[in-house]
């Protein structure tokens, strides 16, 4: 089965197929293009990550220097001085605690129902369904006042209630995961039946660990998209001990403003450092999952 | 009904009363499956979508403490007496108008080059994706670096005999600049779904055209872009409900400046609700994004279905 399902899931490789159509083109020209956009986008985070190691006085001089000379991690090690005003490694800790408990429920509040609308056949199955993904429509924004009001009737604004809870009614899980369980052989399912599972088990045992590119896809996205998350935080969040991030390196820039942008950019790189590597590490994973999915434009 | 009605079992008494049994568990099954889906759906999407369509008809405040209800007088006093809502109206359709098909266009591009046989290809394509990891606020802050009047742009610029900008005075260069960084930023997942797209095209349909004679121009104008129509309209529905959202980068790189050229939608509704604590106007603001992403996305839709029909 697990043969089946990667044979679903792999990408059929056309490139041979390709370059015999494309035979007649000369690729150098392509090449240096692509070559020249890809220095483009890669300069500014290459500029950050240089900024980041320089001496206070060798950033902002009239000539540009892509090489640190000399190098330093004064920069980092500023970042650690508990006499900051914004702690970087405090916001940090926030950022990872809602993220994680985020991405948490979020996978276990979506994949129980889309197991219900991909497997279970029941009355009014349709109609629930199609409520559930027209929800989809609707952007988080319109949701904002209402939700705020809500976290400061429940009395948890600054709190990780506020930082993680919204969202967690959002359908998109749900649909992912649902689109995915579908393709799942129904044998399965009937076979476990005959030999005496409930549904639990089936649900847990069987299509669970079969879901699990579609679940580790999820999982990614609403990591990443918690982790990165910057109105809403800053609309619910009022004290530095429960300033996520994004939060803390805004903080951080206008209490350096004009003057230590190697700090500034060594307080950026430890923020974008998490995304990153998660996106390199789970790189080929991620992509299929983009461009299968279209996740959060 | 649960699968397993399906499934041909010898029927003696004894297995038709204990499948009776199981029908009578499955029933309430998926609604209990459902609970932990359901309970934060309707607590954290229903009510507050209802409560906020009503908060938006009165003149709720967080700090005066009223809550009357006042019918259509926020949208009306929006739309006819705040120039600062139309002013962000303007220039978020502004951007839509900008970032959309800029956008579209340079991840058309990309995805283009990347779907040539190349050597490194996942490398290039890495480069691309990446930026799309990055928080808004780490991209913005990045950038206001990168744009400062002493810093790495300017530097260029200067070298290629252009006098050095600053984003603080000129309407047009902070509007630019701000499509620039939102291509930079955004751009990969449209190029990512634009490629897969594109390698989804049978390769039967270029050898064809490839013995007619066709140029690489015939094939992309004839084979690629409409067979790529589907995954085009995906990708422009996404742009636009993203752009009509569109905050961080604006509210950090230029805060809505010079003279409000650049402010939008979504910062004003923060502005409305969260600085001036008018919650129902704020709500009003949120309803209006949405019925205005609604209506773009049905428009497009729509588009969709007519030009496949006539293309068939």
């Amino acid at each position: 089965m697990l043969h089946l399902r990667r044979q679903g899931l792999g990408r059929v490789s056309t490139t041979t197929a390709r370059s015999k159509a494309l035979k007649g083109i000369k690729a150098t020209p392509f090449f240096v293009l692509l070559v020249l956009l890809a220095l483009l986008w890669g300069a500014p985070l290459l500029w950050m990550l240089v900024t980041s190691l320089k001496h206070e006085w060798t950033i902002l001089t009239p000539r540009v220097s892509w090489i640190p000379n000399p190098p330093t991690l004064a920069n980092y090690h500023e970042l650690i001085d508990p006499a900051r005003a914004v702690n970087i490694f405090n916001s940090f800790k926030t950022s990872l605690i809602a993220a994680v408990s985020y991405t948490l429920l979020v996978l276990t509040t979506s994949s129980f129902a889309a197991f219900v609308f991909a497997r279970l056949e029941f009355r009014g199955r349709n109609f629930l369904f199609l409520v559930v993904l027209s929800s989809i429509m609707v952007p988080s924004d319109t949701l904002m006042v209402p939700l705020y009001l809500l976290m400061y009737k429940m009395n948890w604004l600054d709190t990780y209630m506020a930082l993680v809870l919204p969202g967690i009614g959002n359908a998109f899980g749900v649909f992912l995961l649902r689109q995915f369980m579908v393709s799942i052989p129904k044998e399965l399912q009937e076979a476990a039946l005959v030999d005496g599972a409930g549904y639990f088990y089936i649900f847990l045992r069987i299509i669970i660990p079969l879901s699990k590119p579609a679940l580790a896809t999820l999982a990614i996205f609403s990591f990443i998209t918690n982790w990165n998350s910057f109105l809403w935080p800053l609309i619910v969040v009022s004290s530095d001990d429960m300033m996520t991030l994004p939060m803390a390196l805004v903080q951080f820039r206008s209490s350096y403003a004009s003057m230590d942008y190697g700090v500034v950019m060594a307080s950026v790189m430890v923020a974008v450092l998490f995304p990153l590597l998660v996106f390199f590490f789970a790189q080929d994973f991620i992509i299929k999952g983009m461009s299968r999915t279209g996740l959060k434009g | 009904m649960a699968q397993h009605r399906d499934v041909t079992l010898p029927m003696t008494g004894d297995k038709i009363e204990r499948r009776r049994i199981k029908l009578r568990t499955t029933d309430i099954l998926p609604f209990l499956f459902l609970l932990p889906f359901a309970i934060p759906f309707l607590l954290l999407f229903v009510w507050p979508l209802l409560h906020g369509f009503y908060l938006s008809f009165t003149d709720y405040h967080l700090i005066k403490g009223t809550s009357n209800f006042v019918g259509f007088r926020n949208y009306i006093n929006l739309f006819l007496h705040d120039p600062v809502f139309l002013t962000s109206l303007k220039n978020t359709l502004l951007f839509v108008a900008l970032n959309v098909p800029v956008v579209v266009i340079v991840a058309l591009g990309l995805a283009l080059l990347l779907s040539y046989p190349l050597k490194g290809k996942a490398l290039f394509r890495a480069v691309f994706v990446t930026p799309y990891f990055i928080s808004g606020a780490a991209t913005a802050i990045l950038f206001q670096f990168i744009f400062l009047p002493s810093g790495l742009v300017n530097y260029y610029l200067g070298k290629l005999g252009i006098q050095s900008f600053s984003l603080e005075t000129s309407t047009v260069v902070a509007i630019c600049v701000i499509v620039l960084i939102t291509v930079w930023w955004r751009v990969g997942l449209a190029t990512v779904v634009f490629l897969a797209g594109i390698e989804d095209i049978p390769d039967q349909f270029y050898e064809a055209a490839r013995v007619d004679g066709a140029g690489s121009w015939q094939c992309f104008r004839y084979i690629t872009l409409p067979l790529l129509r589907p995954v085009m309209v995906f990708v422009i529905i996404i742009r636009l409900i993203a752009t009509f959202s569109m905050f961080d980068q604006v509210y950090l790189v230029t805060q809505g400046g010079p003279y409000g050229s650049t402010r939008v939608l979504l910062q004003y509704l923060y502005e409305t609700a969260f600085s001036y604590y008018n919650l129902g106007s704020g709500s009003a603001i949120g309803w209006i994004l949405f019925f205005l992403i609604l209506s773009f996305s049905l428009f497009q839709l729509r588009y969709l279905r007519l030009s496949s029909a006539y293309d068939r």
